[in-house]
């Protein structure tokens, strides 16, 4: 029961009562209406807004002359004045016999009679814009344009189209480099699983980059080497390139400048090279979970998060908990990757919030730690009673619970309950339901409808529940009776 | 007022010649049985009601040439007038097509067991319409929960006033006024049944 309604449902019984000021609410005044229609207003219609809708019959009045309709409306007298002008001047057949060219030309040696150009006469609408090529032409540029602007006429080139830019003939390569390079294309894709999960900049291969010894690193490294003006227009200097943010990236592209020889993706396949460049500062295992995208940080913000809603963890599971976190970054740093890039992998094509993800490894713990406090997802949803019941809070002190659960039948619970109090009677009607047998839990839940006056959402749970369980025992009629009348509710 | 047959085939001579007195007089008599026990018991929103009331004059005073004298009064054929009007409403409501066609199949029955009612005064004083309406009222009412059915049939049908409902119901005045509120917007989803 809100405000709002107590207050119109106040209003609609003064109105009943004669205080008549204003029209009760629109939702409720159509049993008003029905019921009472000597209660309704008096129609607002008189004969002269019913005469003046009149446009034929003997109660018609129609407008005789320009002068008169003047005086009402100068817009339709204007029209009228050129329909009259209009009629008096030129015939169709007069315009046809100057017709010196086109399909109508022919009718000037014919002869034709001004009836059969009134039946064969053409649209005289012959500018016909819409036929135009030129039109339809601009529409499919217009198209064109439509689909590629949004794209900035970027698309990836691949290395068999013509649009590639490198042609030159390689110069042949001794065996001794061809073994080099299957290697380290076995390498690559080796890693190549792990590789499309970390964000990082395309890396350029390292004799492109005219960089000054003594500077640490490039801030981008890019690999990429289909044109030249690609080429100029991916070389950054460091100084912008310290504005890139992704962290990860760049603990990557540190690494391949020391490895020297080595290229980014064996790097990023050894662990020591990270920890190396622990660039968060402070933390010792900032070196983050590069394949799976969440780092610690993360993890101990959900932590804190976690202690926070459920209370203070015991020591040693929160120590299991961080391990826990731990043992999956190492996991994907030392080698095992292609079982965590799975993993990742799994993860991603889930579909889960941000904030799911965050706290990914907690979620396990909640469940078993304050299971008996959170309901399972899998329960919540099941149906639009399962969604009404989980939101609706409980209005029953715990006392109150402990005596409803104890109530043993259907008498002994509508002992409990009070006409004065309709929503908690609701409630407790709910509750007893839960707990008894199903017979009487319907006929506990059958007497919610003497509360009605309480709270419509717990109303309609209950009827919702009722009509559930008339279900279950095979009375269908009952239960969607019951169900028309929950939907009935707001 | 009381009208004869004969009295009203008089009018409807002048209505014919177009007399806007005879026209006045049609209006007069028959609009407020035609708003209120006809139309709004039909169709219970005032703006609609209102706008059926006008069309239902307004093609009866364009067709009224067309009108045949029978040994009926006039309110018959702007009663039917009004009921297309109100399925065609109806119609233009794709939710609500079915009911338009329940209220023309309702009128169809009326039509083939014929009415008792023959001069403009059994219209007034009397009244078939008040029993029809009474008829889809309590079907309304019995697609209700019986305590919505209750509260409505004490308050309205049988004008009894709130603090002897909510005495009956046992409950205060206050919960009866919401249960009253409640029950009145469950009747809107059930009428015309």
């Amino acid at each position: 029961m809100t405000i709002s309604e107590t207050i119109q449902a106040e209003e609609l019984a003064r109105w009943i009562d004669g205080d008549r000021d204003q029209l009760p609410n629109a939702e409720c005044t159509v049993a008003l209406w029905a019921m009472r229609p000597d209660l309704a207003p008096n129609p607002r219609v008189t004969l002269d807004d019913v005469l003046s809708r009149v446009t034929s019959g003997p109660f018609f009045e129609a407008t005789e002359g320009v002068e008169e309709s003047l005086e009402d409306d100068f817009v339709e007298a204007v029209f009228a004045q050129a329909r009259h002008s209009f009629q008096s001047k030129v015939s169709l057949n007069d315009i046809l016999t100057r017709v010196e060219s086109g399909p109508f030309a022919k009718y000037e040696s014919e002869g034709v009679s001004p009836t059969n150009l009134e039946t064969d006469s053409p649209s005289a609408n012959n500018n016909r814009w819409w036929g135009s090529p030129i039109l339809a032409g601009g529409l499919a540029v217009a198209l064109v344009l439509f689909i590629l602007i949004p794209t900035q006429f970027k698309s990836t080139v691949s290395d068999d189209s013509i649009f590639a830019t490198s042609f030159e003939m390689e110069e042949p390569v001794p065996a001794a480099e061809v073994d080099a390079n299957v290697v380290s294309k076995q390498s690559k894709s080796f890693g190549g699983s792990a590789k499309s999960d970390v964000k990082r900049p395309k890396t350029l291969k390292q004799e492109t980059i005219n960089m000054p010894r003594g500077l640490d690193a490039p801030a981008k490294v890019i690999e990429s080497d289909k044109s030249e003006s690609l080429k100029k227009s991916m070389e950054i200097s460091p100084a912008s390139e310290a504005e890139e943010p992704p962290l990860q990236a760049q603990i990557t592209e540190t690494t391949t400048i020391v490895g020297g020889g080595m290229n980014s993706l064996d790097v990023e396949s050894a662990p020591f090279d990270i920890e190396a460049y622990d660039l968060n500062g402070g933390k010792d295992f900032a070196g983050a979970d590069l394949f799976s995208g969440e780092d610690i940080a993360d993890t101990k913000e959900g932590l804190e998060e976690y202690e926070a809603e459920v209370g203070n963890i015991a020591q040693d599971e929160r120590a299991e908990i961080e391990d826990e976190s731990i043992e999956v970054s190492a996991e994907s740093t030392n080698g095992t990757i292609d079982s965590v890039s799975i993993d990742s992998v799994a993860e991603r094509s889930a579909p889960r919030s941000k904030r799911q993800k965050k706290s990914k490894g907690f979620l396990s713990k909640r469940m078993d730690s304050a299971g008996d406090r959170l309901v399972e997802p899998s329960v919540m949803g099941q149906s639009e009673e399962d969604s009404t019941s989980t939101l609706l809070p409980s209005v029953l002190t715990i006392e109150q619970q402990l005596l409803v659960r104890q109530a043993t039948n259907a008498p002994s619970v509508f002992a409990l309950c009070d006409t004065r109090q309709p929503t908690q009677a609701l409630d407790i009607l709910w509750t007893a339901s839960r707990t008894l047998p199903t017979s009487d839990a319907i006929t506990v839940l059958k007497q919610s409808s003497s509360y009605d006056h309480g709270d419509t959402r717990y109303l309609k749970r209950n009827l919702l529940r009722l009509s559930s369980l008339l279900f279950q025992i095979g009375q269908e009629e009952e239960g969607v009776n019951y169900q028309q009348q929950a939907s009935s509710l707001p | 007022m009381h009208f004869t047959l004969e009295q009203e085939r008089e009018m409807i001579l002048a209505l014919q010649k177009g007399d806007k007195q005879a026209a006045a007089w049609l209006y007069e008599t028959f609009n407020d049985v035609l708003f209120r026990k006809v139309i709004l018991s039909r169709l219970p929103y005032i703006d609609k009601a209102e706008d059926v009331l006008c069309e239902t004059f307004r093609i009866a005073l364009e067709k009224i040439s067309t009108y045949t004298l029978i040994d009926r009064s006039i309110f018959f054929w702007l009663r039917r007038i009004a009921i297309n009007l109100i399925v065609d409403t109806y119609r233009k409501q794709v939710r609500k097509r079915e009911l338009a066609e329940r209220i023309l199949a309702r009128d169809a029955v009326d039509m083939v067991m014929g009415s008792k009612s023959t001069t403009a005064d059994d219209v007034l004083v009397k009244v078939e319409e008040e029993e029809d309406t009474k008829d889809m009222v309590h079907k309304a009412l019995g697609k209700l929960n019986p305590r919505y059915a209750k509260a409505l049939r004490m308050r309205l049908l049988e004008d009894q006033s709130r603090e002897d409902c909510a005495e009956s119901f046992g409950i205060t005045v206050g919960n009866f006024d919401v249960l009253f509120h409640r029950a009145s917007k469950a009747f809107r989803d059930n009428y015309p049944p």
